[in-house]
Parts: C-alpha cells; sequence; structure tokens
C-alpha cells in the first residue's frame, strides 16, 4: 500500500508546467486580456494536465481573441484538438501531444487544455463526464 | 464453571486454539472474549492505517488538492477561482 501511496503521489507531483508556455505570455502580455496558467490540474487521481486560460475583458479582446482561435459567430461554446503550436487549426488524434481547446463566447473565454498522450484525452472526457453526472 | 482467563492466558489460549482449529469453539465458550480480541485486531488495524498515513502526508506536494500551481497576469484573483474556470469550461464544452 505505502509503494502504491509513493507511485499516486509520483504521478500527481510531475509537473510539467514549471513555466507560463508560449500562448499564456502572449496574452498575458497584451492590453484587454485576463490570463492563467493552471500547472498539474488534476483529472484523476494519477494524471494532471496543465490549462491555459484567456479571458477577454471586453468586447474587443474578445473579437481578437474569436479571430486568433477563428470563432465564428456566438453560436455557443465549442471545442477542438489542436496542434500545440497552433491552436487555432483543428486536428484528429496522432501521437503528437496536441491541445483540447474549448471556446465560449458567453465568458469571453478560450481554455487550453495540454495533452500529452491519449490516456491523458480519455482522463479528461471521463472527467468531463464525471462533473456533469455530479450536476444532474 | 468456567474458569476466569486473565488477558495473558486468553490470548496464548486463543493463539493456539487458532492454530489447532478450536477457536470457533472457544468463541462459544467465552464470547466477551471473542469480542474484545476482535476489537484488539481492528484497533491494531486503524493504528496501522494511521501510521502509513502520517509517513505518507509529509510525501505531499504542495498544492496537492486538485492543482499545482497557479501563475496569472492579473492580481486580485484567486487562484481556486482560476482552477473552478478551468473546470467549468470542460462543462460547456
Amino acid at each position: 500500500m505505502i509503494l502504491l501511496m509513493l507511485a499516486t503521489f509520483a504521478g500527481c507531483s510531475s509537473h510539467k508546467g514549471e513555466q507560463p508556455n508560449a500562448i499564456y505570455q502572449k496574452y498575458a502580455s497584451q492590453e484587454g486580456f485576463s490570463v492563467a496558467q493552471v500547472s498539474s490540474f488534476e483529472i484523476n487521481d494519477t494524471l494532471a494536465v496543465d490549462v491555459v486560460l484567456i479571458v477577454a475583458d471586453n468586447d474587443d479582446a474578445w473579437h481578437q481573441l474569436s479571430f486568433d482561435f477563428d470563432v465564428r459567430g456566438n453560436e455557443g461554446s465549442i471545442s477542438w484538438l489542436a496542434p500545440i503550436d497552433n491552436p487555432a487549426l483543428r486536428a484528429s488524434w496522432n501521437s503528437e501531444p496536441l491541445l483540447r481547446v474549448v471556446a465560449s463566447p458567453d465568458r469571453r473565454t478560450v481554455a487550453l487544455y495540454m495533452l500529452d498522450d491519449i490516456s491523458q484525452y480519455e482522463a479528461l472526457m471521463d472527467y468531463q463526464l464525471n462533473q456533469m453526472t455530479k450536476l444532474n | 464453571m468456567k474458569k476466569t482467563l486473565t488477558n495473558e492466558e486468553f490470548d496464548s489460549l486463543w493463539q493456539r486454539a487458532e492454530v489447532e482449529g478450536y477457536a470457533s469453539q472457544l468463541s462459544k465458550e467465552y464470547p466477551a472474549w471473542r469480542t474484545r480480541q476482535r476489537r484488539i485486531t481492528g484497533m491494531a488495524s486503524v493504528t496501522l492505517v494511521a501510521a502509513m498515513i502520517a509517513v505518507a502526508v509529509p510525501m505531499l506536494p504542495a498544492g496537492h488538492s486538485g492543482y499545482g500551481k497557479v501563475y496569472s497576469n492579473r492580481e486580485g484573483i484567486a487562484e481556486t477561482q482560476w482552477v473552478n474556470l478551468a473546470s467549468e469550461m470542460l462543462l460547456d464544452a
């Protein structure tokens, strides 16, 4: 059991986000954006991902953000997978690390979840499902 | 008439009974002692788990409760608000 505890804590303590990433830095330095990077956001007992949140403080900033991420209209929240170096591009799963991007016009917010592999993607979907189940 | 056993005598008798297979008969003869034996065994388990947790807790990384560290370009926004937003955005997706 001690070994199990050690393995669990080791998994949770592997903080990837020791420094803010490039997307965070791009928007954090601009007027009109509130930006945060949550490192090691735990999605289950053993897996954690880094999350960047970009909130547009006003309509002009949201206009820029929606343009940057190719979010069209106000049709509600959308999500997609994207390459790490091009978060506006819609992608499908491959062996490379990817971003899961969620854009919410209502919140004027874009969230980027950094996924190293398919297990993190599946865990993130499970987390989402569990959170929805709790609400119902 | 049953003999009144001391704790040590009963423990010794119980161990021998378990080895030799007459523990169930002994528990009928001395039901109160059997209850006590169970309580002692239970307390030993609780003590073991508590000791393991006491050893493990100092190994917990900082911010283990849901996230590691939060960077932000805005002061005055609590870390937990950002963490909650990260969770809520998934519900919007």
